[in-house]
């Protein structure tokens, strides 16, 4: 591990995840302690089934643990409700998913105003947060677009502004350029990067070891356990 | 706040994303609540203030004044349609007005009692006549009045053509016109006066009776003359009653002098004088002591019943259109599972995902609130006049309350609501990453489910039987103008309905075990419906909302109608014409030779007399039959006197045995309940408490329940030799062909006319009614079944879609995908049928129950014939079968798998 844990945004301690009963038992994870600080860009490789998209889930409170406890900006997420989740997950991390990463009836501002908005700032006020969030991502003038009228790129980009709407210094990725060319993709991770650079933390999951190498630190999952950790020269993919 | 905003806006899009669900749920809201506005404004339209009510009433004068029973005391409402009775009044006790008003003419007397200066226009109807048309004669009511001046203006108003000006021309209502194809500038010949036949003018209507068939002839031009018709006819009026009651209908209208009023206290003077007065100035201010009197005890429970029947069907229309668009939402929130997901991972809490489903509901249900209002009341609007025609009254203006429709549109608001509920509690409980993933796992249903549905389904059949026999009558209201009677009616009705809802799980759960003894098509139906409850859930509550709504109209109707045909006496054989006197015997004679001009084949006649025990001079009292005991009391029954021809007429009876026993002076018994040890016992009450009794030999003649029109027949000789008088009663007559409706109405006025006291019928027997609008109640509910049946399989197959295009990537062949679709959308209307089939049972026994509650020598509430079992077979076999060839008729995208 590295780091103090005072600047980890997230930490996972013995953190493992268990499906089924009896012989039906699946070890989806196994306990494993993890952390990213602030600023840093964490990416997490491995094979189909190895347990990326479950630590994904665990970490950002959409799944609960079967042992162990997680930590998001120094909060357990052990007991808390589904509402305290959901407070948790607007107020403290954002998700970008591989496709389909926005709400379809809202436009791009909309969506990245989302959080802000169900979190009671008044609805002007979290629009022009949006703004000033697409204006820094150069895709201002696609504020008042619908997702379908936007190219994937453009939308995953929005996904970006959304995960890190208002105070939240947490973006947890799932494959986020999995559906984009490698043009795209490589600007999409180019904004995660900067996100990381002004203070955010990241964690992505990513088949890919050239989208793997914008991260400063990689890990490696199989079969549910950490098998390999590696820290990189930052910023090596660009 | 700000999140609610987000929340509705994401709904408020969705819901205009989704075009052909958007417009189902729409229309399904706005529909009823077109018609709830429609029937809004129609009634309120119809309730007239008080000037116009005086206008329809009087005109454009101050006052109606009626001549009531002069010579009495009486007391009225306001205005005495709504409630008058003369007071009742020991013989010799005539107060000084009473007296007066016995001996002065009535204009004489009114003169006195009115303000100086005060003017009367005779407004008195006149009788019914008969006018030559082109098919032969029609009855039609008569008036005298001057249209020319704008007094009538309000009561009768000319509407096309001209006022009737000179000798021998009249104005007729549009009715008379249109039913006797006669139009303005022909000439009409009233019977008795054809050698002055009338010009029309002018078309009047009667705004208060669009329907009314009415001649309007100039004053002095026809009341007379028809009277004197009548006397050359030999047909006058000779009975002191039949002039009491013409007088009665005597009536004119008040125009004040400037500066006069006719208040309460004037009006209460003219009742003491026996007259009745309509006061402008009292309907417009009516004083507290002038409201009207308490409706009946039977009126109240009447509409009470009826009140407990339309909140009955009201509350499960509600519930209807509620489980019909459920289905829609439900699809719409699985199918936005993934963007629920979205909002779910960007830190929507689980109430801010059933708020973006419940938002749906809110818009469309606004959306469909406000469209169903407005057409509705528009179309009140555009059809107004026809809508007059069909009620038979004029609006007294277009009324539209605002609070009204408001509150029609907030209960469609609310039922889209409740229709958005179930499905928004899914959503909120699925799992976030469950949702991102695409995932649709199997949750096991909570044990407790179908227990808490046994215990709504029980308690919900107790609480609606409660208010359909327990419950007091009568009862305040409790809620929204609902008595506890009515209250416990239809919320016993709904719960039991959301009870039977609640089997579902279970039921599928048990056909889901049998899954594994059917081949791979039934098979993989089975266990899809029974693994994917949130899909096959709300369609089963669809088909079972509709059903349960078709099987209680159904079981309703045929029930109802069964009662009534139990409870219908007939007075006399089926075709039987007669008349029965109240003390105009001396009429009687016109009475027989008037009704055979109106009919003149009825057969022979059957004089029908009463016997009358004479107990002091100027006293007496009708002689009634003795009957056995029932109810811990001793029957009595009218003791028939009449020859042998009575035998045939009245009782149907072709029985030589009979014929010779009346002959021979012994009474003909048909109950044998009045034969006591092979006597008839007569009674007969005179001064003291106890009746006299005396014995006459009796045969008996038995005849089935329902034929006994007379419990006994003794011939007059008979009544005379027991020192007894014999009265005429009436006669009858047991025509072979039956009397047609408009010949009946012919006589029915003549005799009306002779003899206002009398009665005069034709035994029509047991005649169903509104069959028209039972059939459409019961059409349209067979559509709504059939429609929920088609939607909501259909929904449920479109999302079921993935599925079987997987089986066909997999290489199903297409009978196999058919068989699994056809197999669920039938196993899904099996299922609704049969619970919903159960359900409608309750509502209909509970409003079937309450029908005969209180009533003594009820019939059954419902006996097992009379349910339309063809009708409950259909809906619980066939719709599976037709639900089922849909389903398999299907075709689905080969690509539309990916949506």
């Amino acid at each position: 591990m590295t780091g103090s844990s005072a600047q980890a945004v997230l930490r996972l301690e013995g953190v493992g995840r268990v499906h089924g009963r009896g012989e039906a038992e699946v070890h989806a994870l196994h306990p494993i302690d993890l952390e990213v600080r602030a600023g840093e860009f964490l990416a997490v490789m491995g094979p189909s089934g190895s347990g990326k998209s479950t630590l994904l889930a665990l970490a950002g409170g959409l799944d609960r643990p079967s042992v162990g406890r997680v930590l998001v900006e120094g909060a357990p997420l052990e007991g808390l409700s589904r509402a305290r989740l959901a407070d948790v997950r607007r107020r403290s991390v954002g998700y970008v998913f591989q496709s389909y990463n926005l709400i379809p009836s809202l436009t791009a501002a909309e969506n990245i105003a989302l959080p802000r908005e169900l979190d009671g700032v008044p609805a002007r006020k979290a629009r022009a947060e949006a703004l000033v969030a697409l204006e820094e991502m150069g895709i201002a003038h696609l504020a008042d677009r619908f997702p379908e009228d936007m190219s994937g790129g453009q939308q995953q980009r929005v996904a970006i502004g959304r995960a890190l709407a208002g105070e939240r210094r947490l973006v947890l990725a799932d494959e986020p350029t999995g559906a984009l060319d490698s043009a795209t993709g490589e600007a999409v991770l180019q904004v995660l990067r900067a996100r990381c650079d002004a203070g955010a933390a990241a964690m992505m999951v990513t088949h890919d070891a050239t989208h793997a190498a914008w991260a400063d630190r990689v890990v490696f999952l199989r079969d549910g356990r950490i098998v390999r950790e590696a820290a990189q020269r930052t910023g090596a993919g660009r | 706040m700000s999140a609610w905003r987000a929340v509705l806006r994401m709904a408020r899009r969705d819901a205009l994303r989704a075009k052909g669900r958007r417009a189902l749920v729409v229309a399904m809201i706005a529909l009823p609540v077109l018609g709830a506005t429609g029937v809004d404004v129609v009634h309120r339209s119809g309730q007239l203030t008080a000037v116009e009510r005086a206008d329809r009433l009087m005109g454009r004068s101050d006052a109606l004044v009626g001549a009531y029973d002069p010579g009495r005391s009486v007391e009225q409402s306001v205005f005495p349609a709504d409630g008058v009775r003369t007071l009742p009044q020991r013989p010799g006790s005539e107060t000084p007005e009473q007296k007066r008003a016995a001996a002065t003419e009535p204009t004489a007397l009114l003169g006195e009692l009115l303000p100086k200066g005060s003017t009367l226009t005779p407004a008195r109807t006149g009788p019914v006549a008969a006018v030559q048309t082109r098919d032969g004669l029609a009855p039609v009511d008569t008036f005298e009045a001057d249209l020319a001046g704008d007094l009538w203006q309000g009561r009768l108003n000319l509407v096309s053509g001209r006022a009737p000006a000179a000798a021998h021309e009249a104005a007729a209502t549009r009715a008379f016109l249109a039913g006797t194809g006669l139009r303005i500038g022909d000439r009409v010949t009233v019977r008795g006066l054809e050698s002055t036949p009338f010009t029309l003018t002018g078309a009047v209507e009667c705004p208060g009776e669009l329907n009314k068939s009415e001649l309007v002839a100039r004053p002095g031009e026809l009341y007379q003359q028809l009277d004197a018709a009548q006397v050359v006819a030999g047909l006058a009026p000779q009975s002191p009653g039949a002039e009491q009651a013409a007088a009665k209908k005597a009536a004119w209208l008040v125009r004040l002098p400037a500066g006069a009023s006719l208040g309460w206290d004037q009006v209460r003077e003219l009742n003491r004088y026996g007259y009745t007065l309509a006061s402008r100035q009292v309907a417009a201010h009516p004083p507290a002591d002038a409201l009207a009197r308490q409706e009946a005890v039977g009126a109240e429970d009447a509409r009470e019943r009826r009140m407990m029947t339309v909140a009955t069907t009201a509350a499960m229309a509600l519930l209807e259109v509620a489980l019909l668009a459920g289905p829609a939402f439900a699809v719409g929130a699985r199918r936005a599972r993934r963007q629920l997901a979205l909002l779910g991972a960007a830190g929507g809490r689980p109430g801010h995902v059933r708020a973006v489903v419940l938002g749906g509901g809110l818009v469309l249900g606004a959306a469909g609130a406000v469209l169903g209002a407005v057409v509705g009341a528009a179309l009140v609007a555009v059809l107004r006049t026809r809508i007059e025609e069909w009620g038979g009254s004029r609006f007294g203006q277009l009324a539209l309350r605002p609070s009204d429709l408001a509150a029609i549109a907030a209960v469609g608001m609310l039922t889209a609501l409740l229709a958005a509920l179930l499905p928004a509690l899914q959503a909120g409980r699925r799992e976030v990453l469950d949702g991102l993933t695409d995932r649709d796992p199997v949750r096991r249903s909570a044990r407790w489910t179908p227990l808490l549905g046994l215990a709504a389904v029980l308690v919900g059949a107790a609480l609606a039987l409660y208010g359909a026999v327990v419950a007091p009558t009568g009862g305040m209201p409790v809620l929204a103008g609902l008595s506890t009677r009515t209250l416990s009616v239809l919320t016993g009705a709904t719960l039991a309905e959301l009870g039977l809802l609640l089997f579902t799980p279970l039921l599928l759960a048990l056909l889901g075990r049998l899954a594994r003894l059917l081949p791979v098509g039934p098979r993989l139906a089975l266990r899809d419906a029974a693994r994917h409850r949130s899909r096959t859930g709300p369609a089963v509550a669809a088909v079972l909302a509709a059903v349960a709504g078709a099987v209680a109209v159904g079981v309703h109707t045929a029930g109802a109608e069964a009662q009534d045909r139990a409870s219908y006496r007939l007075e006399q054989p089926v075709g039987a014409v007669r008349i029965t006197l109240h003390g105009d015997a001396d009429v009687m004679p016109q009475l027989r030779t008037a009704v055979l001009q109106d009919l003149p084949d009825l057969g022979e006649r059957a004089d029908l007399y009463e016997a009358q025990y004479v107990f002091c001079e100027g006293c007496s009292s009708v002689v009634s039959a003795e009957g056995g005991p029932r109810y811990g009391q001793t029957m009595t029954g009218p003791a028939v006197v009449g020859d042998t021809q009575v035998l045939h007429n009245l009782l149907a009876l072709r029985d030589r045995t009979a014929e010779e026993a009346l002959l021979a002076g012994k009474a003909v018994v048909t109950d044998p309940s009045y034969l006591h040890d092979g006597k008839a016992v007569l009674q007969m009450q005179g001064n003291g408490m106890e009746a006299k009794k005396v014995t006459v030999d009796a045969v008996l003649v038995d005849r089935p329940v329902g034929q006994r029109y007379a419990p006994l027949v003794v011939a007059p000789a008979t009544i005379r030799g027991l020192g007894l008088q014999v009265v005429p009663a009436g006669a009858i007559w047991l025509p072979t062909a039956p009397v047609a409706d408009r010949a009946e109405q012919r006589a029915a006025a003549t005799v009306a006319r002779l003899a206002p006291h009398s009665e005069f019928g034709v035994e029509r027997g047991y005649r169903p009614q509104d069959s028209v609008v039972q059939v459409a109640l019961s059409g349209f509910a067979a559509l709504v079944v059939l429609g929920a049946a088609v939607v909501s399989t259909a929904l449920a197959a479109a999302d079921a879609r993935r599925e079987r295009v997987l089986l066909s990537a997999i290489g199903a062949r297409p009978r196999t995908r058919r068989t699994v679709a056809g197999l669920q959308a039938g196993l899904i209307a099996l299922l609704g049928g049969l619970l919903g089939t159960v359900s409608g049972f309750v509502p209909a026994y509970a409003l079937l129950r309450s029908r005969v509650a209180g009533m003594t020598g009820a019939p059954a509430v419902l006996n097992a014939a009379d349910v339309p079992w063809a009708t409950i077979g259909l809906l619980a076999l066939a719709l599976p079968v037709v639900a089922g060839l849909l389903g398999a008729l299907r075709r689905d995208d080969p690509a539309g798998w990916r949506g």
